[in-house]
């Protein structure tokens, strides 16, 4: 009868393990991460774990919490959009049931003329080969030539846009580095642990103690 | 069922300090200062379950075992909770600092309900033990669900569609953890029955 009871017992929980309507995440930490890559913010969604946060809302606002935009991710966990104006921004995203996260970009890492520049990747081409020119073939009479239509803002432009070129793996490293995805560490829960036992001999201390006097 | 830093209005969160305030001063006068490495055992696993991720299908959700604690512990599971949940907020970053007394409440107090409910069935009949232990940590989960949703009414447009969500997407949680529950209380029962609540020699 006993064995029954137990048999019966497991059988159904299995069975509503398999019908249970999965379809939300619930974990338990939300994380957003974003970065910044020419004129146009990434920002990346994910639950503790690694699951990415889909269809949740991202609002972003600037540093007087005026709200800028807002929209929803992804179902990779991805939301991009472009600069709305050189601020620094909070971007939160809200994965509802509680769940929150936010990260700031700081307005050093939105560059000076981004808002501006829209030629992107299709107009780097051009400016190359106009400084490769002058460099590579060295006689005298092209330089002047070269530099006449060079004016001062294009080579801040080509060196900004070869800097950003040179920079971004570096500065995806970096983001990776930084990335908030990351799991508790063992260290971490070993820590934990040790705090609990920590306060258990505490109690245990002024229990002896109160027994003493 | 943590929920994180930001969300909540400055009022639920000091309504979830003072009731999360009082449950521990309640559990810690009434925590027989015998068993006190028994509540830092149960709160080291409770510390450790949220790291337990049950993966069915697409969606993911975490052991709470609030159940277990409040059937072992009594009273004494809103300090064990407490604790573990700041360890867990400095350490892993769930939650948070400010939401810790909500986020005790909605752990802890269900706990408490579940041993009420049914810390004196526990000696009786083998099936009906079992049957009360599966439940103690069957409802301990949805009753947290229940307070989180609770805790967010003000927060969130509708409650009733987020309950329903909070309990559809815990509900695999509910059923692993009254078994979960089931197995500790009946193993308990025959090693060391000493640990249960109600046991007379």
């Amino acid at each position: 009868m006993k064995r029954l009871f137990i048999k019966w017992v497991g059988l159904v929980s299995l069975g509503l393990l398999f019908l249970a309507p999965g379809k939300m995440a619930f974990a338990h930490k939300v994380n957003v991460f974003a970065w910044v890559d020419g004129n146009t913010v990434y920002s990346e969604s994910k639950f503790n774990g690694g699951r990415v946060a889909k269809d949740a809302l991202v609002e972003v606002f600037d540093m007087n919490g005026e709200k800028l935009l807002e929209g929803r991710t992804d179902d990779k966990g991805n939301f991009s959009f472009a600069i709305p104006e050189k601020t620094a921004m909070r971007i939160v995203l809200k994965a509802g049931m509680g769940h929150q996260g936010e990260w700031t970009i700081p307005v050093e890492e939105i560059g000076g003329d981004v808002i501006a520049d829209e030629t992107g990747e299709s107009g780097m081409g051009t400016p190359e080969k106009i400084i490769e020119t002058p460099v590579s073939e060295a006689d005298t009479p092209k330089m002047p030539n070269a530099f006449n239509y060079l004016s001062k803002e294009d080579v801040a432009g080509i060196v900004e846009r070869e800097l950003d070129k040179k920079m971004k793996p570096v500065v995806e490293k970096l983001n990776r580095l930084l990335d908030p995805h990351k799991k508790p560490s063992v260290s971490d829960i070993i820590g934990g642990i040790g705090y609990i036992i920590g306060l258990v001999g505490l109690g245990a201390y002024i229990k002896s103690r109160k027994e003493k006097i | 069922m943590h929920i994180s830093e930001g969300v909540l209005s400055g009022q639920v969160l000091v309504a979830g300090g003072v009731l999360a305030a009082a449950g521990t001063a309640i559990g810690l006068k009434k925590m027989d200062y015998e068993r006190v490495a028994e509540v830092g055992i149960l709160a080291s696993a409770f510390f450790v379950a949220s790291l337990i991720n049950v993966r069915i299908g697409v969606s993911s959700a975490h052991l709470i075992l609030n159940g277990i604690l409040g059937l072992l512990l009594g009273w004494a599971a809103f300090p064990a909770i407490f604790v573990a949940l700041i360890l867990q907020a400095v350490l892993f970053q769930f939650g948070g600092i400010t939401v810790l007394g909500v986020n005790t409440v909605i752990m802890a107090l269900p706990s408490v309900i579940c041993y009420y409910l049914f810390s004196n069935i526990i000696f009786k009949s083998n099936s009906l033990a079992i049957t009360a232990a599966f439940l103690g940590g069957f409802l301990s989960v949805l009753f947290s669900g229940l307070l989180l949703g609770v805790a967010l009414i003000f927060t969130e447009e509708s409650f009733f569609e987020m309950v329903l969500l909070i309990v559809g997407a815990n509900f695999p949680v509910m059923v692993i953890e009254g078994i979960v529950t089931a197995f500790c209380v009946m193993f308990l029962r025959k090693v060391r029955p000493e640990m249960l609540p109600g046991y007379v020699k």
